[in-house]
């Protein structure tokens, strides 16, 4: 779903620079780089951030658009 | 950190690699109580994302729930630390971070407040009371109190490296000296064992 808190591996924190390390990615940095950057030295941990897809993103969008429709119906029935 | 150990046995230096690594209590949520949760993300995920979120840890101020002088299943000051997280209502989506999570206690808090524990939609609620304890990375990974714990040889004998790497819930430092303790502990309570055998 979400980025895991831990590496699986060693159990040291990756989540906090998940983001941080997308956001560099999308900007067209080199992922080695900024692995590097981060302080990922193992590549038990590396590979946690290369290669997680956060399924929550794809799940979202429809919460959202329960609300939206939810929304709609109440100002209809007023 | 890595720290040149001279003169110690290879043994001792070993039993030391050990207790650092899994031998030291730690602070680490260990029972989650819901209240509200209608993200997507079930009950026991938020429980487990939440129990691997390193938490800052005073050794001198807490004992463990076994140790602790109140002998109670439910806790009390000295043993546990409550931590709240209510994310009230939203009308955009937003991820709630470990900052949002709100402790009793100053000194126990999570490492970083960057740590995304869910994300919500519009007309999402998660509201949870988390109760902390010291633990031993021996009951569940979640206490490990070091994650990286090696002991490397030197060209001269009787001479290691132990290098040590942690979460930030105790520095390294804290580590090796609340492992020395350990093992004193440890090899005393064994003394102990055995001359009671004896007798």
């Amino acid at each position: 779903m979400l980025i895991p808190v831990r590496c699986f591996t060693c159990g040291n924190l990756i989540a906090d620079k998940y983001e941080d390390y997308q956001n560099r990615i999308k900007s067209g940095e080199e992922p080695a780089k900024v692995l590097d950057s981060l302080g990922f030295k193992r590549y038990c941990c590396r590979r946690m951030l290369m290669t997680s897809v956060e399924t929550i993103q794809q799940i979202i969008p429809f919460y959202e658009a329960i609300q939206r429709r939810y929304l709609e119906v109440q100002s209809e029935l007023e | 950190m890595s720290v040149k150990i001279k003169g110690a046995p290879l043994q001792y230096a070993n039993a030391l690699r050990r207790i650092c690594l899994n031998g030291v209590p730690v602070f680490a949520i260990d029972t989650v109580d819901v209240i509200d949760n209608s993200s997507v993300m079930s009950d026991e995920g938020v429980a487990h994302r939440l129990g691997l979120i390193p938490l800052k840890t005073d050794l001198k101020r807490f004992a463990e729930p076994s140790k602790c002088s109140c002998q109670s299943k439910s806790g009390c000051s000295n043993c546990r630390v409550m931590l709240v997280i209510d994310s009230g209502e939203t009308d955009t989506t937003r991820t709630i971070y470990s900052s949002e999570l709100s402790s009793e206690d100053d000194t126990v808090k999570a490492v970083s407040d960057k740590i995304p524990i869910v994300q919500l939609a519009p007309g999402q609620k998660l509201k949870v009371e988390a109760y902390a304890r010291l633990g031993r990375g021996s009951d569940h990974a979640k206490w490990n109190s070091a994650n990286v714990s090696v002991l490397t040889h030197t060209d001269k004998p009787d001479e290691y490296v132990l290098t040590l790497e942690t979460t930030g819930a105790l520095s390294p430092e804290q580590i090796l000296v609340a492992g020395v303790d350990e093992l004193e502990s440890r090899l005393q309570e064994f003394k102990q064992t055995i001359s009671e055998l004896k007798a």
